[in-house]
């Protein structure tokens, strides 16, 4: 099994550890939701009440804190990263609540709805304009799932970011 | 595998032989995307050993969900 294979399995058993149950967001659910694309991004949406033990077992495993907010930390360990978003609002929390789990190669693990996803997507752009993949991330689950998306949900993330005109522009 | 049979733009993905392809949706394919993507990625880390990691945190102050 790959490198990446094992950050990730050993992250998936330091949450069982700590008794939470993270759903895969970014990149790496991008590829779960059929996307397949190279990519190293191992983000996790963790229920905020998690974030001082998951951050503490994580130091122990060797990363570093590059960042770390009340939304959202950065840790990276050699060519590792790892990125958290935390679920405190309730949008978020019902997202992570209702996030499926599947069976991977690297063992069961929760994944966001395509529709979270490209909230979360929104989100990263919103922050960061220069991070163009996430809009090419959206246009891509758009084209693959469009016939069964649920619409009202991506116009409220749409709404939420003041960029209603957007998803008809991604929409084509 | 459901490889399309052009390069028009919608092809998803251009794996290394340049054949654009999109996995068909649902499990009636027995494909696993995840799957897919690890025997890519052992390519990809063997092409380019070195992996540009993060250099800077997340950016902004728009969290909103």
């Amino acid at each position: 099994m790959s490198n990446l294979a094992e950050q990730i399995r050993e992250a998936l058993s330091m949450f069982a550890r700590n008794g939470t149950e993270p759903a895969l967001i970014g990149g790496l659910a991008v590829v779960a939701h059929q996307v397949v694309r190279a990519t190293k991004d191992v983000d996790f949406l963790v229920e905020a009440e998690a974030a001082d033990r998951v951050h503490a077992a994580l130091l122990d495993l060797g990363y570093q804190c590059l960042y770390r907010s009340e939304d959202a930390a950065n840790y990276v360990r050699a060519a590792d990263g790892l990125d958290l978003l935390y679920a405190h609002r309730p949008l978020a929390r019902r997202l992570l609540a209702q996030a499926s789990e599947r069976e991977t190669p690297m063992g069961r693990m929760r994944i966001i709805s395509v529709e979270g996803l490209i909230g979360f997507k929104l989100q990263g752009f919103v922050n960061d304009a220069t991070r163009t993949r996430d809009l090419d991330d959206i246009r891509a689950l758009l084209r693959i799932h469009r016939s069964s998306l649920d619409m009202n949900e991506l116009r409220e993330y749409f709404a939420l970011f003041n960029k209603p005109d957007l998803l008809n522009e991604l929409l084509g | 595998m459901n490889f399309s049979d052009n390069t028009d733009t919608n092809a998803v993905l251009v794996r290394e032989a340049g054949v654009p392809f999109q996995l068909p949706l649902g499990n009636a394919s027995g494909v696993d995307p995840i799957a897919e993507w690890l025997s890519l990625m052992e390519v990809v880390q063997m092409l380019c050993p070195v992996w540009p990691v993060r250099d800077r945190p997340m950016q902004g102050d728009h969290w909103r969900l």
